[in-house]
């Protein structure tokens, strides 16, 4: 994997990632964040025309929805599976078949959004 | 959420945790709804002009008002007020809020993570005839 997409993604995924992300009270909110984020903007970088990066991107997704979790709590990756929805949703091949992975699984909350989102308008919601 | 409330204590000082309740509600469910609904931000001005309230200045608050924060015009957060105290001429205001997904702390109304803005409007609920300025 790429050392660099590999530590990023490694950021996503960190405590301290979803500590930051998660203090919003709102959907706008919480897309302006993203956007804004350092660690996003890099990502989105990266996967620029690069569909291995995307794929990495998709799998590691599946992967995360694959993992155990207790159906009474917010889902633990809501906020790591948003923001790669987001990254993805330069790419609408990749952010729709993320997005229809993730409505399967309950307990959501940015990821329902931002899936939904993507699977409504059919749109991209972020530029790469 | 633990995890994250600790994280959030450790990035900055001056935080005293209330709550971690895993339950499904944000700062304006904690302030309009009884702890009992997310309420998106966004509503909020609707909230105010349903609920009757006024915005008021800054110098002017007490205890059981609310401060809006915004993050360039946008509302992003808001808390209620729970403390009040002159410092020099200024007041130095404590609030309880709940940073959405993330728990419940008792801070000073500026001590919040940069993205969710800076507490800049200030509502009551008091009617105006009741209305006593401190």
């Amino acid at each position: 994997m790429d050392t660099s997409l590999h530590d990023l993604m490694d950021t996503v995924e960190s405590i301290e990632f979803d500590a930051q992300m998660s203090v919003f009270s709102g959907f706008n909110s919480f897309l302006r964040a993203l956007n804004e984020n350092s660690t996003i903007t890099q990502i989105k970088q990266l996967l620029a025309n690069s569909r291995p990066k995307y794929a990495k991107i998709v799998l590691r997704v599946i992967d995360l929805l694959a993992e155990s979790t207790d159906p009474q709590f917010a889902h633990p990756n809501d906020v790591a599976i948003a923001s790669y929805l987001y990254v993805l949703s330069s790419s609408k091949e990749f952010s729709v078949l993320a997005a229809e992975k993730v409505l399967l699984v309950s307990n959501f909350m940015w990821a329902k959004r931002l899936a939904e989102t993507i699977l409504a308008n059919r749109m991209v919601v972020s530029q790469p | 959420m633990q995890l994250r409330a600790q994280v959030l204590m450790n990035e900055r000082g001056g935080l005293t945790l209330r709550s971690v309740d895993g339950y499904s509600y944000n700062c304006v469910g904690l302030i309009f709804a009884s702890r009992r609904y997310w309420i998106e931000i966004d509503y909020i001005y609707e909230l105010f002009e349903a609920d009757g309230y006024t915005n008021i200045q800054r110098n002017d608050v007490i205890e059981g008002d609310v401060v809006l924060y915004l993050n360039d015009n946008e509302p992003v957060h808001v808390a209620l007020i729970i403390e009040v105290e002159m410092v020099g001429q200024e007041r130095s205001i404590k609030v309880i809020s709940k940073w959405g997904k993330d728990a419940e702390f008792i801070h000073f109304a500026e001590n919040v993570p940069d993205n969710l803005g800076r507490p800049v409007q200030f509502y009551t609920d008091r009617k105006r005839r009741g209305y006593i300025a401190t």
